[in-house]
């Protein structure tokens, strides 16, 4: 107990002192490059212009547009990094990030200080989220990167993933980044505040709430299975599985083949040239004569219908002709005929 | 009395403000938070569980963390 007091007193003194340094404003020196760029650009406009290269001013034209819709969009950053900036911030003492640290331990059942790793790890009890068990989540703050944007990951202590995405182990979880949505100010907020316990608790709620407008995957798509055609997600008992190649799909995006009644994916399934019913590859045939696939219904004895006709047509053409051949040869023969010379 | 006051709602804030003695946690939220719903934040004093009508000393730490805080994608 009383090694666990100075460990977590070091380890505030820690997280305190990497709270404290001067603050890296990084819209300001993103702005500043900005205005470098379009001084730039601008300067070679100007040469362009005076020496009356005209494909160069259009390109340098072109550039100084661009950089300055980017000076734009970086001053509305650097707005709101001075508002920021001036709303008064509460000071954080090794007193308060202890104090902190200790409130969490009465929060939450596993909370570990990693000095070595310079980490905070809470885990949360288990989640579920409209009938969705999704199991306890281990929150690891790494202080060395406090004042960072993303300091800190949210792992899934027993990952239960849609079949869909096993990346996402959260509706706002992908890999190990909370999406903080509503949350994200007032994490920030706490970050540099260096108040730890409320840092955890806001993350904590927020993985406890599911917003079914902006999730990585939606929760009523968690169990079942995933038509990889069409996307929908269907019960694991209104599944199919592609018969040859095991590609998993809904009824809808499974064609049921006409000779064997086997379900397969648009890859798998073909029709016969004959009847253009839906057959599977299994069950198709080459017919001998043209090769063509037909399935068993149109084929007599390896042939297709159109190639017996054909055969009975040569067949026919072959007799004809034999016959007229002898009848030619009767004719010579009884005299009612002139023989060349 | 001085307390301390977070809210961690929106973009969350935390300041010093001043109360009368014997200011109950219910009476702080109304007045610096809105109509009071127990259910709807996590409430702490001195990070531990308080009661609506707990009244606050001079130099607490009385904490409004709502339960409802959506994530994205």
């Amino acid at each position: 107990m009383k090694n666990e007091i100075k460990q977590d007193y070091r380890a505030a003194v820690d997280i305190l002192q990497s709270l404290q340094g001067v603050p890296i404003s990084k819209p300001m020196i993103a702005l500043d490059e900005s205005f470098d760029q379009c001084r730039r650009w601008r300067r070679r406009l100007d040469l362009a212009t005076a020496r009356n290269w005209k494909a160069a001013a259009k390109d340098a034209a072109d550039r100084l547009s661009g950089a300055l819709d980017i000076l734009r969009m970086r001053s509305l950053h650097a707005i709101d990094d001075l508002t920021f900036l001036t709303k008064p911030r509460l000071e954080p003492t090794a007193t308060s990030v202890y104090r902190d640290i200790a409130g969490l331990r009465g929060e939450f059942e596993g909370v570990t200080v990693d000095r070595a790793k310079q980490r905070i790890t809470v885990q949360t009890s288990s989640i579920q989220l409209q009938y969705v068990e999704l199991g306890r989540f281990e929150i690891c703050l790494n202080w060395k990167f406090i004042k960072e944007s993303s300091p800190y990951d949210v792992l899934a202590v027993e990952p239960n993933c849609p079949s869909s995405n096993d990346s996402v182990t959260h509706p706002h979880v992908q890999g190990e980044s909370l999406c903080e949505g509503e949350g994200s100010d007032a994490i920030r907020r706490a970050l540099d505040e260096g108040r730890i316990y409320d840092f955890f608790c806001i993350v904590d709620h927020v993985l406890r709430n599911y917003n079914p407008d902006s999730a990585y995957v939606q929760i009523e798509d968690w169990n079942g299975i995933s038509c990889k055609a069409c996307g929908d997600n269907v019960d694991d008992d209104d599944a199919v599985g592609c018969c040859k190649c095991e590609t998993e799909l809904c009824l809808d995006c499974s064609t049921s083949c006409d000779s064997c009644v086997d379900r397969f994916c648009s890859e798998c399934i073909s029709s016969c040239d004959g009847c253009v019913d839906d057959v599977c590859q299994m069950c198709l045939k080459s017919c001998d004569d043209c090769g063509d696939s037909f399935c068993n219904t149109c084929l007599f004895e390896g042939t297709c219908d159109d190639c017996i006709t054909k055969q009975n047509e040569a067949s026919e053409e072959e007799r004809r002709k034999t016959e007229q051949t002898v009848a030619a040869v009767h004719t010579i023969r009884d005299g009612k005929a002139a023989v060349p010379a | 009395m001085k307390v301390l006051l977070i809210s961690n709602d929106a973009g969350g804030y935390a300041h010093h403000v001043e109360a009368p003695e014997n200011t109950t946690v219910k009476q702080m939220f109304e007045r610096h938070v809105g109509t009071f719903h127990a259910d709807s934040y996590l409430i702490r004093v001195n990070r531990q569980p308080a009661a609506a009508d707990q009244p606050l000393r001079d130099g607490d730490r009385v904490s409004f963390t709502p339960l409802k805080i959506e994530g994205a994608a």
